[in-house]
């Protein structure tokens, strides 16, 4: 008989051995994200179960369904608390706030440190990475004083300001990423298309760097929707409080916790920017491949 | 239109001279290649006469217009982009559209002038189409189109073929000197590659380091090559040269290279040579100016063929004479085989003679075909 190397009952057999490795190697990954992840999933879990039950025995089976831990959203919990939805609107103004002044600061610097040749070029990229580099924390101090004497103190607008100034530099390097990605031969093409050079940025660059100003914004919005520890220090009266300090106040709320309460407005605290992350994590995604998709 | 007049161009990067002290005469409604080795400044100046870059020395004219300050939205150029450059949010038809709605034209006048380029350069059924879904070839042709539905005075194409497949090539070759022909355009076409530079051009500028070598027409160039640079450079396949030295016997000039090699250089070509025996030479010869000849006793050479290569058309024959190379075209039906002894008789007046030391032709061309940047400055 011939020697026959791999017959056709061979070639089956590894075949199916080839498939089920692939499968246990799948089951594997799995297997260990779903363990990676589970602390994540019991704490989110615990938060969900507790702001809509009145008590939870051994500190996990709820008892008691309830929507009373949500009296937050149509009175005052306490006589410390101010109104929830003028928070809200602060949280919102900082966030929104943030996400328009970093895309009309960042996208133009950008544009300017990726494209045009000038003396402090360098200097310039270098410092806004040293300055990034800088753990905001330090500045505390430092911060509290220029508001002060700034009269920015309580005001949403002096932690705007703070907080913007401290992302910027990101935001920059984010951008200038996105524009060194658009090809010289297309702004030229738009010069010589009888365009000028800000027309050519408007009409012709700008569009290209969408998705970069798009990431730019959710970056922002969520930095500022989750600041906590500018406003805190910074935002002391009630009136310009953001979620942030409401929910931190009610941690810190004396004699005992409401786990119900601090369930529920956390889970309120969380909810929008969970929307807000499942409808724009498209947009997020082209960041980390750090450019343009090519069209 | 415009005829275009460099005159002194020199272009510097910091340290770095990109184009040299050229100029240039290029007459309205031609062709003209700038043809040169990558980096050779073809492409800087060609972004010199669209506006984008300024020259560092010399001026350019448009006409009588010096147009040195002149921004490139004012000039009034098509330029097509290596790359093609077409903007990748806009459909055929806006990227078309771009340069009319900039002129702030009514729309109904935007619409009639891109369908009537569209209709020149035969895109008609592309044009809702965005960049990404579009080949190379048909994006090539909006690219085309986007420079021409201005009617400019100058088109400048930048490596127009050197991203399409052979075919295409071939094609678009003839597409765009049908539509140069029948819009009578000034172009200037930027190429790396001599047969797209003498096929497409009227006339052809060589460039090398920046430096202007010649500029002619096609015929010229090939026919009268100003130096070693621009014969070796042009002609497929390329000329052969051979390096040897002048030997005088009863009055007649030869040209003798190795023990092998004797040839009798024509009166004609000697002319222009120091009469001083000794001389080392390179002669040039292109191998469509070799004949095989059966008559080897009175062939003036002998060689042994020493590789046959088959090129569909003709036959390229190399023959080895110690370390120099000899290539002879022949029709391809010429029975041939490797190690077989031919005579080869050169056609005299195809003789190039060459300066080994300055690289400059001998028996150079007439008088106003060597590159004008060999005059003084004005």
């Amino acid at each position: 008989m011939a020697k026959e190397p791999l017959s056709q009952a061979a070639l089956g057999r590894a075949a199916k051995r080839e498939r089920r490795r692939e499968r246990l190697l799948t089951w594997g990954i799995y297997a260990f994200l779903v363990l990676a992840s589970l602390p994540l999933l019991c704490g989110y879990g615990w938060l969900v179960l507790n702001s809509f039950s009145d008590k939870l025995v051994y500190g996990v089976i709820p008892q008691r369904w309830t929507l009373k831990n949500f009296r937050f959203l149509w009175e005052l919990p306490g006589r410390y608390y101010p109104d929830l939805w003028r928070t809200t609107w602060n949280t919102l103004l900082l966030a929104c706030g943030m996400t328009v002044l970093m895309i009309l600061i960042a996208t133009p610097t950008a544009y300017v440190i990726a494209r045009l040749k000038f003396r402090a070029r360098g200097f310039l990229l270098a410092s806004t990475l040293i300055l990034h580099s800088f753990p905001g924390i330090t500045l505390l101090i430092a911060l509290y004083y220029v508001l002060r004497s700034l009269g920015l103190l309580n005001s949403i607008v002096g932690v705007l300001l703070v907080k913007t100034g401290l992302m910027l530099p990101l935001g920059i390097w984010i951008m200038k990423g996105f524009f060194d990605g658009v090809p010289w031969d297309l702004e030229m093409a738009g010069l010589v298309d009888g365009a000028s050079r800000l027309k050519t940025l408007w009409k012709i660059v700008l569009p290209q760097v969408k998705p970069g100003i798009a990431a730019l914004a959710i970056f922002s919005f969520l930095n500022g929707w989750s600041e906590y520890i500018f406003v805190i220090t910074f935002l002391q009266n009630k009136e310009s409080w953001t979620l942030s300090s409401y929910v931190n106040s009610i941690v810190g709320d004396f004699q005992f916790l409401d786990y119900g309460l601090l369930a529920a407005t956390a889970l309120f605290y969380i909810l929008p920017v969970l929307l807000f992350f499942l409808f724009t994590q498209k947009y997020l995604m082209q960041v980390s491949i750090g450019g343009r998709k090519g069209g | 239109m415009a005829n275009v007049r460099l005159k002194n161009i020199t272009k510097r990067f910091g340290s770095v001279t990109a184009v040299n002290n050229v100029c240039l005469d290029i007459p309205h409604g031609k062709v003209t290649a700038l043809l040169g080795p990558s980096g050779c400044g073809k492409t800087t100046i060609l972004l010199m006469l669209a506006g984008i870059y300024k020259p560092t020395e010399g001026e350019i004219y448009f006409d009588d217009l010096q147009v040195n300050g002149i921004p490139p939205q004012l000039r009034n150029v098509g330029l097509v982009f290596q790359s093609y450059a077409l903007y990748p949010h806009m459909t055929a038809f806006e990227n078309i559209a771009f340069p009319l709605k900039l002129k702030k034209l009514p729309k109904a006048e935007i619409q009639k002038g891109v369908e009537e380029i569209a209709e020149v350069v035969q895109i008609g059924d592309l044009l809702d189409r965005k960049p990404g879904q579009m080949s190379g070839g048909q994006q090539q042709r909006v690219a085309l189109c986007r420079a021409l539905v201005k009617k400019p005075d100058l088109l400048l194409l930048d490596e127009p073929l050197s991203n399409l497949d052979a075919r295409l090539r071939l094609e678009t070759r003839a597409e765009i000197k049908r539509i140069q022909q029948e819009l009578g355009i000034t172009t200037i076409l930027v190429t790396h590659d001599q047969v797209e530079a003498v096929t497409m051009a009227d006339q052809v500028a060589v460039l090398k380091a920046g430096v202007l070598q010649q500029y002619g027409t096609p015929k010229e160039l090939l026919e009268q090559p100003a130096n070693l640079f621009v014969a070796s450079f042009l002609g497929d396949p390329p000329m052969n040269l051979l390096q040897g030295e002048l030997e005088y016997q009863e009055g007649r000039c030869y040209f003798r290279s190795g023990r092998s090699l004797r040839l009798p250089v024509p009166p004609l070509a000697a002319k222009g040579l120091q009469k001083s025996p000794g001389q080392k030479l390179i002669l040039g010869i292109r191998p469509e100016h070799l004949t095989i000849t059966w008559e080897r006793g009175r062939a003036p050479w002998r060689g042994k063929v020493f590789l046959v290569e088959f090129l569909g058309r003709d036959k390229l024959l190399d023959f080895r004479f110690g370390d120099q190379s000899l290539r002879v075209l022949v029709p391809a039906t010429f029975p041939v085989e490797r190690g077989e002894v031919l005579g080869i008789e050169p056609q005299v007046e195809h003789l190039h003679i060459f300066d080994p030391q300055t690289g400059l032709a001998l028996t150079g061309p007439p008088e106003g075909l060597r590159a004008c940047s060999d005059h003084e400055p004005a």
